[in-house]
């Protein structure tokens, strides 16, 4: 039972885990950083 | 598991049905520590999360925070009047107080904090289940909806919306000590505790007040045990419900009124339309948001407030369909009795945000943190319901467990990437603006964020190209809403980018006659760019700049960004004392902004006292090396010239170079 359970578990996380990254917003964000002073 | 064998565990079971024993069976403890395991993995990316929304307002530039021994104000009308942020919720400034003291602005502790708060919610509904009598595998299973349901991403990864997390623990924790103090033989000794943990849960956000209904329903259904003698139940019932009175009577002491709001408060949608039409919307709102709790679609950080009209189709459906949900849950009150504390639980958990009472946002998804807790118990009652069936139907016991675990997981991955969308204020309203095309908030808010990040930019072009994507922000958000003060702030910090100062107070005059509350940073703003105004006299430029900051300074003392101002300009006036002592205190309440400790190592230079400027350096380290780089950079070139002209024989003791080991 206990086996069953924590393999359930197991799996739950990474089926949330690859789900999640489905969800991520891919909207481009707002650009704030400024590097004129440092990019190279 | 024998397919038979979970009907027991189900509603309207009992936590003493007997069932047959498993050779390995699960422990209690163990499923509550691995299930609260699993939810706080979800939540983990979270700690790398930024400070955002109105995380600003009520810790990144609260200065209430930094003066614990001000404390006594927060308990007397002067809350008001110092416009402390919060103020009606003291038990959540006192949590701020505290939480500010211990952590100091780092965002990783502050969202491990919302994470266990978080956490515990669920470890305290399981202990209250369990204490009504609810079976292992209904109390596991409601406690992990909740935990990885979706629409609580906002309320879990914005720091400052912990008052729902705060709410729901101590309004939880006051209903298990009361269903522990109604069923042992004396419930008086436990009923001051309760009445206690319900005031707490009030005082953090008073949408609290519900849930003492909330308990009385859920006793007076007992869907596991016999119910208890009704004189109990009222009695304990009347202890919770104390905890919401004090709160409202203390509100009303503050504000001379229910509402901390205020009634003719323009940022009301009611105001704008009236109570009928945001009712209307109100019932639309409340359908959304039963389907974003089943079915978690349509999430978003921002919402745009509108009214409706009571005859238009959609809110005759969502009328009908709510009422019809809760005829259906007060009809089957016997016969279906955890049907009923689900439903009716979740409309009376919705009522202080349902729009009744007016609200600066009509709509929010941290508003369902509470309400959400009966609807996990239905949802969780439903699909172990249908997995029984499918177990049976199949002749497959461990099917039993796939609708819920397949519900939650969905949940869960939804709540881990809703959550992504308030890692930072630009990737906040990046979404906002997308979700909420309409939302006059999200574009100027955008519009301020790439003005701001343009304050260091030494490239004309890119800043130029900058500043007009920002000023296309700050007319479409103007348009949205021309009686809103944040395009007005928008267009003003765009004036003062382009050193365009008669606009710049222009807009920020603008802003401040539209604008009811949260004024220190428009007054700071007029203030400043007083000063610059072309075609005025000195007298003049000077008269209106000390009408600001006294009037800023008044409502708001505990700003920083006020403070520093008023240093700056006392500084450029030639009253070095006044000057000094506004430095001092803008770097009291806000140790992490490196402008006043700056502006007033430059003060110290300019009074031709190199070596207390260096001594005021060190210290405040942290502060020092938080500050912009050049400015730093130009400090240390003024310092040592001073150094040369008034303490020449201190240059190598008092140079600032190699005060700290990382500076240049």
């Amino acid at each position: 039972m206990n086996r069953k359970f924590f393999t359930l578990l197991l799996l739950a996380a990474m089926m949330i885990a690859a789900g999640s990254m489905a969800c991520i917003n891919t909207v481009t964000t707002i650009e704030i950083t400024d590097e004129t002073d440092s990019a190279t | 598991m024998d397919p038979a064998s979970p009907a027991p565990h189900l509603s309207p079971g009992t936590a003493e049905s007997p069932t047959p024993a498993p050779a390995d069976p699960l422990r209690p403890g163990v499923v509550l520590a691995a299930l609260l395991t699993l939810i706080g993995l979800v939540l983990l990316p979270q700690l790398g999360f930024g400070l955002v929304y109105d995380d600003g307002w009520t810790l990144v530039t609260n200065g209430f925070l930094r003066v614990p021994t001000e404390l006594g104000a927060l308990f007397s009308p002067e809350a008001v009047t110092r416009n402390i942020p919060d103020a009606f919720r003291p038990g959540l400034v006192l949590f701020d107080v505290l939480s500010y003291q211990l952590l100091g602005l780092d965002p990783r502790w502050h969202h491990a904090v919302s994470i266990a708060l978080h956490l515990g919610v669920c470890a305290a509904l399981a202990a209250w289940l369990r204490r009504l009598g609810a079976p292992l595998i209904l109390w596991a299973g409601t406690m992990t909806l909740f935990g990885l349901l979706a629409i609580h991403a906002e309320a879990i990864a914005v720091v400052s919306f912990r008052e729902d997390l705060l709410a729901a623990l101590l309004g939880l924790l006051a209903c298990t000590v009361a269903s522990a103090a109604v069923r042992s033989r004396r419930a008086w000794p436990l009923a001051p505790l309760a009445a206690l943990l319900s005031l707490g849960a009030c005082a953090m956000k008073q949408s609290a007040a519900a849930l003492p209904l909330l308990w009385l329903l859920a006793e007076a259904l007992a869907p596991w045990q016999t119910r208890r003698p009704w004189p109990r139940l009222f009695g304990l019932a009347g202890a919770l419900l104390l905890g919401a009175a004090a709160l409202t009577a203390f509100t009303f002491w503050l504000y001379g009124g229910l509402s901390p709001y205020g009634l003719d408060n323009p940022r009301l949608f009611v105001t704008r339309t009236g109570l009928a039409p945001v009712l209307a919307m109100s019932t639309q709102i409340h359908l959304g948001y039963l389907q974003q709790i089943v079915l978690p679609f349509g999430l978003s950080p921002e919402y745009v407030d509108s009214g409706a009209r009571w005859d238009e189709p959609a809110t005759l459906l969502a009328s009908a369909a709510l009422l019809s949900l809760l005829l259906y849950g007060l009809a089957r009150a016997r016969a279906r009795p955890l049907a009923c504390l689900a439903i009716v639980g979740a409309f009376i958990l919705a009522l202080p945000t349902s729009n009744l009472a007016p609200m600066p946002n009509m709509r929010a998804d941290r508003f369902m943190y509470l309400p959400s807790l009966p609807v996990c118990l239905g949802l969780a009652t439903l699909t172990l319901a249908a997995g029984r069936r499918l177990a049976t139907s199949l002749a497959r016991p461990t099917l039993l467990l796939a609708p819920l675990a397949a519900l939650a997981i969905l949940q869960g991955a939804v709540l881990a990437g809703t959550a992504f969308n308030y890692r930072s204020n630009g990737q906040l309203w990046a979404v906002a603006r997308a979700l909420a095309p309409g939302s006059a908030r999200a574009q100027a808010s955008t519009g301020e964020l790439l003005i701001a990040s343009q304050n260091t930019t030494t490239d004309k072009t890119r800043r130029a190209t900058v500043l007009a994507r920002a000023e296309a922000h700050c007319i479409h958000a103007e348009r949205l809403d021309p009686h809103y003060e944040l395009p007005q702030l928008c267009f003003a910090r765009l004036a003062a980018a382009r050193q365009d100062w008669r606009e710049a107070r222009r807009r920020f005059a603008a802003a401040l006659a539209d604008s009811p509350d949260r004024n220190a940073r428009i007054l700071a703003g007029l203030a400043q760019t007083s000063l610059d105004l072309p075609n005025h006299s000195e007298d003049e430029r000077r008269q209106l700049a000390l009408a600001a900051l006294e009037r800023g300074l008044h409502e708001y003392p505990y700003s920083p960004e006020l403070h520093d101002v008023a240093g700056q300009i006392f500084h450029r006036l030639g009253d070095p004392r006044q000057a000094l002592e506004h430095y001092r205190r803008a770097l009291t309440l806000a140790p992490e902004r490196g402008e006043p400790l700056l502006a007033e190592l430059a003060l110290l230079l300019d009074l031709g006292l190199p070596v207390a400027a260096k001594h005021l350096l060190a210290a405040h380290p942290q502060t020092w090396l938080a500050a912009d780089p050049i400015d730093r950079t130009a400090l240390i070139a003024r310092q040592r010239d001073a150094l040369q002209l008034f303490a020449p024989t201190m240059i190598l003791s008092a140079d600032l170079v190699g005060v700290f080991p990382d500076e240049p």
